[in-house]
């Protein structure tokens, strides 16, 4: 199993951050960016001159800023260059206005972040098996090629 | 054509259409005369005329006057007769000494004849006009400042009395159907009192109040007369029978003799009132020790002094009203002032001092609002005023209604005619049956009168001529389920008030708005902070959490056991505080998400529920009762199903019994709305806590009796069931076990059959 593709966390809760980055850790070695504002997002990407774009994106619905998740959401998915990259969104939110929202504006997946440990390192390994091991990502297609 | 009636053909059965004006006849103590102008010859004259001239009087016809009177006299009537009109008012013109006996001598014009009436003076002196005068101004100075009509007419009368000397004299008054009431009495000892009695109408028929409206004052000296007839019997200018309207001396009805004789009147005297030019009443002046002639200076007197009493008594009556009216605008000041403080107007209404019967006289009054009927004093039955209420809101789009006798539009309301004959009934609202009513007795219940007017006529010995009634016993009336008539002003009150409670209901629903406005809004605001606050909670929650796990990860090796412990104490403490959230958020979120009604097989949504706690089910070995199957109602299916959830989980937790049991089932009321419930044979709950274990979190036991959990699912159960517009309740006896209910009203329920 070769997990070395870089994965992006848009999170602006440190905690968040760093309990996201620490579970993914035990499932592989990705290399992992951080956007803490939503408007980073994009100029991020944009800067990024190692020409190896995150496989897969974790986004917070509520970040602070006038860029929420909701329109970060929007923003990469008219971008021709990063739409086809699978945004999961993980939130506090179980809102089913907000789960609507997000499957109409594309994204891949919304997970409800929970408060027990234990369901989270299981949903953080449900997710990296599927998109890693099950899917195909287009990233990988791409730089293959 | 009916035939007339006169003096020669009346009995009891037609005298209400006697043309007493036409009784060809006079009284015997003067005589009269008709002459022709200008010629001044003799047309008519009384059979007694004669006499004082030593004629017969068929020997006077077509004589000239002055064959009769000396020229003096004649020049002195042609002169007053030319000077006055004189039609229809006999004038004194003249006193003249005939065979030596004076005469006063009255004259009027009438049916084209010039009329001379000839009186004979008292032998023993006429009162000075002085005296007269003096008397008169006293009289009037002291009737003038009378207080009330009552004052005015007990003033009057006792003047009156004590003027003329009469044994009785009453102010008679005419009530709407024509009958008459005894305002006002002075009558020497001894005698029949007549105060406060009502007589029928047929006691004075219409005829007789037609002349009295003609002239101020009739007397008779002596009721036991026989009438002189008047020769010839016609008038020879219209050749019809003589008009004797106007007559000073014009002999009365037999009827009306025969009335006063069963009265045991000698002499009479009655003076006209008028009030606005119409009949108002009469001062009928009764001797009854023997026959009693007026002086014609004591009549004129009170004939002036009647008049007085015609022009003020509609200012006294007024006057009266006018307490009255200041009296009502004074309560109803009051009502409103009572009801806009306390809101509860219907309260105010019937229990506040004043209420609706200090308002208007009326001995019972309702309020009906909201299908709620309040009564007070003498009213119909409450099933009785639904009635009424029903009838007046499909027949009368009126805003007020006000009628005397109600059984003739509504005959149903014979059977409370003794509190309620007569209804004033204001609406507030064509849209609802919201009434203010006022009740009043049958008058039955109230009258008395003098004569039953129902009993029939006497039969006089010959056999031949009917008389009027002779017993005079206090008899209670027969105008049947009638009631006092409601005055205008009255009316008017009523109608007043009617737009003051309307102001005062407007007022509170527009208060209610706003206070409804501000709870909407409040609620909803509670229900966001609830939503945004639990989300918001949860984040850092989320991070104690992890962080407490982490550093378990992290340095188990180095911790000693119980800071492990501690550690994980924390863990499990931040996984209750996220339950509870959840809680706090699913209850939130129950007031804000729409509700979906579709029909719903309740036996499927049970069975569902069932389903789902298989397992607890199976683990307890309960068991489930469904004693009939369930209906399929209109209901939101997510929601009824988490109510039985809750329920039947509930049902299942709490019991400790080594038999349980767990019954779901319903009742239906006759309105249509379903009673649900759901049974255990469990723990039971104790009455003091049967408010509390709907409060959200509030626990009975231990979060680890039972089975533990948030303490949310009742809050949550109910808040369901409100939100359909149902409610929720619980019986139950400790250790016995529960049964939770919880209603669908009938809109929602639909039932559509069991099965």
């Amino acid at each position: 199993m070769h997990r070395n593709d870089p994965i992006l966390i848009v999170e602006d809760n440190d905690e968040d951050y760093y309990a996201t980055a620490r579970v993914l850790a035990k499932f592989g070695s990705f290399p992992v960016s951080r956007c803490s504002r939503g408007a980073e997002v994009i100029d991020n990407l944009n800067a990024d001159k190692s020409h190896r774009p995150p496989s897969l994106i974790f986004l917070d619905l509520n970040l602070i800023g006038k860029r929420d998740g909701r329109t970060v959401l929007t923003d990469l998915k008219a971008d021709p260059r990063y739409r086809r990259i699978p945004v999961v969104v993980m939130t506090t939110s179980s809102n089913p206005s907000d789960v609507r929202h997000c499957f109409d504006h594309g994204a891949a997946g919304y997970m409800v972040k929970p408060v027990n440990l234990d369901k989270f390192v299981e949903s953080i390994e449900g997710i990296i098996k599927y998109w890693f091991e099950i899917m195909t990502l287009p990233a990988k297609v791409e730089g293959a090629s | 054509m009916m035939a007339t009636v006169t003096a020669k053909n009346v009995d009891l059965s037609n005298c209400d259409r006697e043309q007493i004006q036409f009784s060809g006849a006079i009284l015997p103590h003067g005589f009269l005369l008709t002459i022709r102008e200008p010629e001044f010859t003799i047309l008519q004259a009384s059979q007694n005329a004669g006499l004082s001239f030593n004629m017969q009087s068929s020997e006077l016809l077509g004589l000239p006057l002055t064959s009769l009177l000396d020229p003096k006299q004649v020049d002195t009537v042609r002169e007053k007769t030319q000077q006055d009109a004189l039609d229809g008012a006999p004038t004194r013109i003249a006193i003249f000494q005939l065979q030596g006996q004076e005469w006063n001598v009255l004259a009027h014009r009438y049916d084209q004849v010039l009329f001379l009436e000839f009186e004979p003076r008292s032998t023993h002196g006429e009162p000075s006009v002085e005296d007269l005068y003096s008397e008169l101004r006293k009289a009037i100075a002291k009737i003038q400042h009378a207080k009330s009509s009552q004052e005015f007419l007990d003033l009057a009368v006792r003047r009156i009395r004590a003027f003329t000397g009469f044994d009785r004299v009453m102010a008679y008054k005419f009530l709407q159907d024509g009958s008459g009431w005894v305002r006002s009495e002075s009558v020497i000892e001894g005698q029949t009192e007549y105060m406060g009695l009502h007589f029928p109408p047929s006691d004075i028929p219409a005829p007789a109040k037609r002349l009295f409206t003609l002239s101020w004052l009739r007397h008779q000296p002596d009721i036991h007369y026989t009438p002189v007839p008047i020769v010839p019997e016609n008038n020879p200018v219209t050749g019809g029978p003589l008009d004797l309207s106007y007559a000073v001396l014009r002999s009365v009805s037999v009827m009306y003799t025969g009335y006063l004789k069963n009265m045991g009147t000698d002499a009479s005297m009655v003076m006209t009132l008028l009030k606005d030019g119409r009949l108002w009443g009469l001062i009928a002046c009764h001797h009854h020790s023997g026959p009693k002639h007026v002086p014609y200076e004591v009549r004129a007197a009170c004939e002036f002094l009647a008049n007085m009493v015609s022009l003020l008594i509609s200012e006294k009556e007024d006057l009266e009203f006018s307490g009255y009216k200041l009296k009502l605008k004074d309560t109803q000041a009051r009502l409103v002032e009572a009801m806009s403080r306390s809101g509860e107007f219907a309260e105010v209404l019937i229990k506040g001092k004043p209420n609706l019967l200090d308002l208007l006289r009326s001995e019972g009054a309702a309020v009906v609002s909201d299908g709620k009927i309040s009564l007070i004093g003498k009213a119909p039955t409450e099933d009785q005023v639904k009635s009424l209420v029903e009838w007046l809101a499909s027949h009368n789009a009126d805003e007020v209604f006000a009628t005397d006798s109600v059984v003739t539009v509504f005959p149903e309301a014979e059977d409370f005619k003794e509190v309620a004959s007569g209804i004033l009934a204001i609406r507030f609202a064509a849209t609802k049956k919201d009434y203010l009513l006022w009740f009043r007795p049958e008058v039955l219940q109230a009258v008395h009168w003098a004569g039953d007017p129902h009993k029939p006529v006497d039969i006089s010995d010959d056999g031949q001529r009917l008389l009027p009634r002779t017993s005079f016993a206090l008899w209670k009336e027969s105008v049947r389920l009638k009631s006092e008539p409601w005055l205008d002003l009255e009316i008017q009150a009523a109608h007043e008030l009617r737009i003051a409670i309307l102001e005062v209901i407007l007022r509170q629903s527009e208060k209610l708005g706003d206070l409804y406005k501000n709870l909407e809004r409040s609620h909803m605001e509670l229900d966001a902070f609830a939503y945004v606050a639990s989300h918001d909670l949860k984040e850092p929650l989320r991070g104690i959490h992890n962080y407490s796990r982490f550093l378990l990860e992290d340095c188990a090796d180095r911790l000693r056991p119980d800071e492990v412990d501690k550690l994980r104490s924390m863990a499990r403490l931040t996984q209750r505080m996220e339950d509870l959230l959840d809680s706090l958020l699913h209850y939130s979120r129950i007031s804000r998400n729409e509700l979906k009604p579709k029909l719903c097989d309740l036996n499927k949504t049970v069975a569902e529920v069932l389903e789902s706690l298989q397992l607890r089910i199976a683990e307890t070995g309960t068991e489930i009762r469904i004693p009939r199957a369930l209906p399929s109602i209109e209901i939101d299916a997510s929601s009824i199903s988490e109510v039985f959830s809750n329920l039947i989980s509930n049902a299942l937790k709490y019991n400790d019994k080594p038999e349980k049991w767990v019954e779901i089932g319903y009742k239906q009321s006759d309105g249509g709305s379903l009673t649900f419930y759901v049974r255990d044979n469990g723990i039971g709950i104790a009455p003091e806590h049967f408010a509390p274990i709907f409060m959200i979190f509030r626990r009975l036991h231990g979060p680890k009796e039972f089975g533990g959990g948030t303490g949310a699912g009742l809050t949550i159960a109910r808040k369901i069931v409100q939100r359909h517009g149902g409610h929720m309740w619980v019986e139950s006896a400790p250790g016995e076990g529960s049964t939770f209910y919880f209603t669908v009203p009938a809109a929602e329920s639909e039932a559509k059959g069991a099965n």
